[in-house]
């Protein structure tokens, strides 16, 4: 790190000596300051008109007017014959695409013919003092005073027509119909539009060159457009972009005598890059980043929704094989969830054995509440089948805001149960009240009850479930065991043959209280 | 308060327009008043979205006139508002809903700046139940709420006459109904509207007249005349697409 002193020393060396030295770097200071700010505020209403190439068109067809304006009347004729084809160009796209044809097409047609006729005048009659390698590259440390000038009152215009008639062109911009309709003067502001376009275009020609104008009419722009949601300050980081684009183009320009145009667009395309792999919200990375956060997010969720079930519903002991196994995650996975929930002061561990601490236990029991809550929404409400919740269930819990929860449980009129029997936490309850009942697997002919809970774990199992109408307060009573499964009788009606996978996922509350267990013990798998 | 004497009136009499060779709108006239919530109805592709597009001036007209008032409607633009269709607005435009509905009110001079656009489209944005969406992104709302805005941009432009095409079109219901009850409530406040809509059975219950557009030609009148089971299979038996009505 270098001191105060001595970076004041190095910025002075690299960026203000050759300003005090050269006039020229003091010209070319003056003229991208002001390009950087006239064109990135134009970029921006070609960028949310959808029509970057309409820049390019006019940027071709200059050529043209500049090799018919030296025809005409020397140097003299130079700027003018620029001036008057770029706004001719403008005019004929937007004839030829009244006509029927599509504009980008129309755009195209024009600005190669014009661009071709150019060079072929240029490539014939060979005009003395112009250097087709600066008209169309840039030459930004060859700008003489005159070029300031020009530039300054090109500038001035731009920014006074658009801070004057902004409402006009925003409602232009966004939705012609409607403004046209309004009474604002469209085809005015259109033409009003492609003439600042043009004059902005002939200006830069000095500093980027007719190839790479076209970088600065739509990168600062675009660029701006991944940061900001509305016009106005959308075209104010546009002109930092173009201000800062043109600066870093002009030292580069002057350090390693690249041609100014391109170095500009470089440092140009640099800025929209890094802007599109980091904007917040909308950039590449962050994007990947936020996702990939939001997954952490879910997954320590689950854990910690699981350590509190498995430890307080269940009874088990919750080791992180457990936990994994339950899950279905692999370990490795589960040790790395636990890590972070330890770290976050929501989980403490020993390797063996996991428990939450106070804040960790608060947590789960809100986020259980808020999965059985909308178990119960979707259920009740939105008729979603029981053996389809689940997943839904899963899907929407990481998003759903606390408010909306608790209009849920009004509107529910604040259930005890989610649809599958798990009971539901209450905002002024402490943890969970264990589930209560003895799982039918352990329940021995001649016995039966109400169902009190089925797991939701597999959801294949489910369904086979929802189609026997085993379902929480169904009544079943156990009649046989065959080698197949238990016998039992639902609701008084049918018998059916259930599998031990299923018998192990209901659990019964006994009508004789012969067997009673409260803390029911499921296999800890 | 009598919807008769309500003291605005649209006259439109022997429009045509073309596109190209094909004559798309072909001498239609018909007249309403202030009060009055008109359809515009007619199978898909006969030129309903054009007939108001002719008649508001974004098409030329090849021949006949529109007025209000007795006054040609193009030199009265401060008394129209438009609703186009919802596909033709660039939702990804970077700006909130708060400032879509203020820019309706833009002075044809165009000058002036917005501030507090919030505070201002409060309003039209509480009617439309979307007062909690002011400062989002338009591209963040989903089809019913752009409509639903669409509309507060309309009702903030305090206009006479409202325009709107095809307001309804993959709608969600709520979003409907709210629609319908606020070009109801403008109604009731004397405003005239025209809805293009495709929709025949609401068009039956929701509408005090209705223009039925078939190949060019049109009739006016209530809608239980003009939405006559045989009128309509008359209508749309020559339609590019032809539709089942119940």
């Amino acid at each position: 790190m270098t001191s105060g002193p001595a970076a004041m020393e190095m910025f002075d060396q690299i960026f203000i000596a050759p300003l005090r030295e050269f006039g020229f770097m003091r010209d070319g200071l003056a003229v991208v300051l002001m390009i950087g700010l006239t064109a990135s505020v134009l970029s921006c209403l070609l960028v949310v008109r959808r029509q970057a190439l309409m820049g390019d068109a006019i940027s071709h067809s200059v050529l043209l007017g500049v090799a018919v304006g030296w025809l005409v009347a020397r140097e003299a004729g130079v700027l003018v014959g620029a001036m008057i084809a770029g706004v001719l160009s403008g005019m004929a796209i937007t004839f030829i695409e009244r006509s029927g044809v599509k504009l980008d097409s129309a755009m195209g047609v024009v600005f190669t013919a014009t661009f071709a006729l150019g060079l072929a005048i240029i490539s014939v009659v060979r005009p003395t003092g112009i250097d087709l390698f600066h008209v169309l590259l840039g030459n930004v440390l060859g700008v003489a005073a005159d070029d300031v000038l020009r530039t300054a009152v090109v500038c001035v215009l731009v920014l006074g027509v658009v801070l004057l008639l902004f409402r006009g062109l925003q409602f232009w911009s966004f939705d012609p119909q409607a403004a046209q309709v309004a009474g604002l003067p469209t085809r005015t502001l259109h033409y009003v539009f492609t003439a600042l376009l043009s004059a902005t275009v002939v200006v830069s020609i000095q500093a980027v060159g007719i190839v790479l104008v076209i970088a600065m009419l739509i990168t600062p722009g675009a660029t701006a457009l991944l940061l900001v949601k509305r016009l106005a300050p959308m075209m104010a980081v546009a002109v930092v972009i173009g201000v800062a684009s043109g600066v870093g183009g002009l030292y580069g320009s002057y350090y390693l005598d690249v041609a100014s145009g391109p170095a500009i667009v470089l440092v140009a395309s640099a800025l929209f890059l890094v802007t599109l792999l980091l904007a917040p919200r909308r950039g590449v990375l962050w994007r990947q980043w936020a996702q990939r956060r939001a997954r952490y997010a879910a997954l320590d969720d689950d854990v910690l929704k699981d350590t509190m079930l498995a430890a307080q519903e269940e009874g088990l002991h919750t080791s992180p094989a457990l936990l994994a196994s339950r899950l279905r995650l692999p370990p490795k996975v589960v040790r790395k969830a636990l890590a972070r929930l330890r770290g976050a002061g929501l989980a403490r561990s020993n390797g063996a054995r996991v428990a939450l601490t106070e804040a960790g236990t608060r947590r789960a029991t809100e986020l259980v509440r808020t999965q059985r809550l909308l178990e119960r929404y979707l259920h009740d409400v939105e008729h979603i089948p029981l053996d389809h919740i689940r997943p839904e269930a899963d899907r929407r819990e990481h998003e759903i805001s606390a408010d909306a929860i608790e209009v849920m449980a009004n509107l529910l009129g604040h259930p005890r149960t989610d649809p599958h029997g798990h009971p539901i936490p209450q905002l002024a309850e402490d943890g969970l009240r264990r589930i209560a009942g003895q799982s039918l697997e352990a329940t021995l002919p001649g016995q039966g009850g109400r169902v009190s809970m089925i797991s939701d774990d597999r959801s294949d199992l489910l369904g086979e479930m929802v189609r026997l109408g085993i379902l929480p307060e169904s009544n079943v009573s156990v009649l046989a065991e065959g080698p197949d499964g238990k016998h039992v009788r639902i609701n008084e009606g049918a018998v059916v043959t259930i599998s031990s996978d299923i018998a192990s996922r209901v659990f019964v509350m006994p009508r004789l209280r012969a067997v009673v267990g409260l803390a029911p013990v499921r296999e800890a798998a | 308060m009598s919807r008769d004497d309500v003291g605005l009136r649209l006259e439109v009499s022997g429009l045509s327009a073309s596109y190209g060779a094909a004559r798309v709108v072909d001498n239609v006239s018909f007249a309403c008043h202030g009060g009055q919530l008109v359809g515009i109805i007619g199978p898909n592709g006969v030129g309903k979205s054009t007939l108001v597009k002719v008649m508001l001036g974004l098409v030329p007209t090849a021949r006949g006139h529109v007025s209000l008032d007795g006054e040609s409607l193009a030199h009265q633009p401060q008394r129209v508002a438009y609703v186009p269709q919802r596909a033709e607005i660039d939702w990804d435009y970077p700006t909130t809903a708060a400032e879509l509905v203020v820019m309706g009110s833009t002075p044809r001079h165009c000058t002036g700046w917005l501030t507090r656009p919030v505070a201002r489209a409060a309003d039209a944005l509480q009617r439309v139940g979307l007062l909690a969406q002011a400062t989002l992104s338009i591209s963040e709302l989903s089809g019913g709420q752009r409509q639903r805005v669409l509309l507060a941009r309309a009702l903030h432009r305090k206009a006479d006459l409202i325009v709107l095409d095809e307001p309804f079109a993959a709608v969600d219901m709520a979003s409907e109904a709210v629609i319908w009850r606020e070009l109801a409530r403008l109604r009731d406040d004397g405003k005239l509207l025209l809805v293009v809509h495709h929709d025949i059975v609401s068009a039956r219950d929701r509408f005090d007249a209705c223009v039925l557009l078939a190949l060019g030609s049109a009739v006016f009148g209530p809608p239980a005349a003009v939405l006559a089971p045989a009128a309509v299979q008359c209508a749309y038996a020559n339609a590019p697409q032809a539709v089942l009505i119940a």
